[in-house]
């Protein structure tokens, strides 16, 4: 039988993959089979896995393994060394219950570690306010280092606002 | 034929499709491998309701199939056809979608996420593809808030998921910078820029008939339309690249292609026997003869058609029996010829 790759080597390895109980037969030759498992070893870097070996990295660098806290969500009951044996976290309060233990990690996959885009409309509307008001302090800070008082201080007002309105409508 | 013109037909010579997918979890739920046992039904139900409820367009558009209620080669069939995942099929307790009539939009319901909502379309669609996303996202927001996190954005039980939950990703048929050995410089390169370049079944399988799915890695940090964007532009040079290599190979090589596009749609119009590793590469081949105006008596189209016929479970879906795989790749040769040579008759 010839290799099923190349079709010109003899197929001397015969695989059987069953997914999902569909049975498929692979016949290959040596060197078709040695580019078959490097494609199959990159597969099989589960993520979880791939992620929970990062936080050890984290952990190895910044504390050591006695002084690692057993922080629990109060809120789903899964604890951090949960997360680091399934790479998987029990519900959105995990994220600030272990927020300090997985700010690297989520730093190191993304690069980022602030959200920007599409917004919900229902909570949206304060976290907007929130944007616009940080850019305008931004602008305040800079019409102030140009002198530039009167706009400065109508700016200033603008943002007593936006405080007073994200107080009042704030969660 | 002008430099636009010019540039769509490249494009849909070696665009397949597109597709977006969102990923969201709900407020006052734990995570879909938490919740699993007790609320799932209580979700699919909601958020089945959220789609539909006021609108009888949308009841009559969009169909609520539970995972339980199908029968294995169903789930296969949708696999398949890229309408819901591996991981989704495989939850025969609460796993559920729901499904337009195009087959277009699949909103996959207690997957890895509380939901998934998907849009697939042709070509290179992301920006309309999104934007059907997005309706069917608002819809469910109005009744079902949720998990948002101010710093972190929406939320996933994974971490490489949360910010935007967006996943978009092109699938392109690159047979000739496959054969000349730059699918590993492209998925460097890529790697790079926080895209990965993967087979097109996405995670976990290997790529068949050169067909390749490029997507975002990156979902924090970047917006939607940043990450569309990226893709795109990507995408674009690639398209540049094979099609510039497809023109060479033509003008050095013509001899050599037309032998290897001819031999192959030989082969699929006579073949008795055929595994879909085979007929995979030979529809590689063929749609590169199409592409290259070599062959004209088929399109890219029915072609495309063609490999959806091919995958196992439409095999068993089709006959309506269980097939030992001997028998399978009989049928499966029964049906390429069958199409193949139908028009000449």
């Amino acid at each position: 039988m010839l290799c099923e790759e190349c079709k010109i080597n003899i197929a001397t390895v015969h695989m059987t993959k069953i997914i999902n109980n569909v049975k498929e037969e692979i016949h290959l030759c040596e060197t078709c089979t040695r580019e078959k498992k490097s494609e199959d070893f990159e597969v099989a870097f589960a993520i979880p896995k791939l992620l929970a070996s990062l936080l050890d990295m984290n952990i190895d660098k910044q504390q050591n393994s006695t002084t690692i806290a057993r922080p629990k969500c109060p809120n789903c009951g899964m604890t951090y060394v949960d997360f680091r044996r399934t790479g998987k976290l029990g519900c959105g309060r995990c994220y600030d219950s272990f927020r300090n233990n997985i700010l690297p990690l989520i730093k190191r996959i993304h690069g980022s570690t602030q959200h920007v885009g599409k917004l919900p409309k229902r909570s949206g509307s304060i976290i907007n306010k929130k944007r616009v008001l940080n850019s305008k302090r931004i602008l305040l800070k800079e019409l102030i280092i140009e002198e530039k008082f009167e706009k400065a201080a109508l700016l200033r007002d603008e943002i007593k606002k936006i405080e007073e309105d994200i107080k009042e409508n704030g969660r | 034929m002008s430099s636009e013109l010019h540039d769509e037909k490249k494009a849909a010579d070696i665009v397949v499709s597109s597709r977006v997918r969102l990923a969201r979890n709900f407020e006052n739920y734990n995570f879909s491998h938490v919740e699993r046992k007790t609320n799932g039904e209580e979700i699919v139900e909601k958020v089945y309701l959220a789609i539909v409820k006021g609108s009888r367009e949308y009841e009559e558009e969009f169909n609520l199939i539970k995972i339980e209620n199908i029968s294995k080669i169903d789930r296969l069939r949708y696999v398949e056809k890229h309408l819901i995942s591996i991981m989704l099929s495989n939850n025969t307790k609460t796993g559920a979608f729901v499904l337009n009539r195009e087959e277009t939009i699949s909103i996959m319901i207690n997957e890895e996420d509380h939901v998934r909502i998907q849009c697939i379309v042709p070509g290179l669609q992301l920006d309309e593809a999104l934007a059907s996303a997005y309706i069917i996202d608002d819809l469910i927001e109005k009744d079902m808030p949720y998990e948002f996190h101010e710093k972190f954005g929406y939320l996933s039980s994974c971490p490489t998921n949360i910010g935007t939950g967006l996943r978009a990703s092109v699938m392109l048929h690159l047979p000739v910078l496959s054969n000349v050995g730059y699918i590993g410089g492209i998925k460097r390169v890529a790697g790079q820029i926080g895209l990965a370049v993967r087979g097109i079944y996405g995670e976990g399988t290997e790529a068949k008939g050169n067909l390749f799915q490029i997507s975002n890695q990156i979902t924090l940090g970047i917006s939607e339309e940043e990450t569309l964007k990226n893709l795109k532009n990507t995408v674009v040079q690639i398209i540049q690249k094979e099609s510039a290599l497809r023109e060479k190979l033509l003008l050095e090589k013509k001899d050599e292609v037309e032998d290897n596009v001819f031999r192959a749609l030989g082969i699929l119009k006579n073949a008795r026997i055929i595994t879909t590793n085979e007929a995979m590469k030979l529809i590689s081949s063929l749609k590169l003869g199409i592409a290259l105006n070599l062959i004209r008596e088929i399109s890219l189209e029915e072609v495309d058609l063609l490999i959806a016929s091919i995958q196992v479970g439409y095999l068993h879906k089709h006959f309506k029996e269980n097939l030992v795989e001997k028998e399978r790749d009989i049928k499966r040769a029964e049906i390429i010829r069958e199409k193949l040579n139908r028009r000449r008759k």
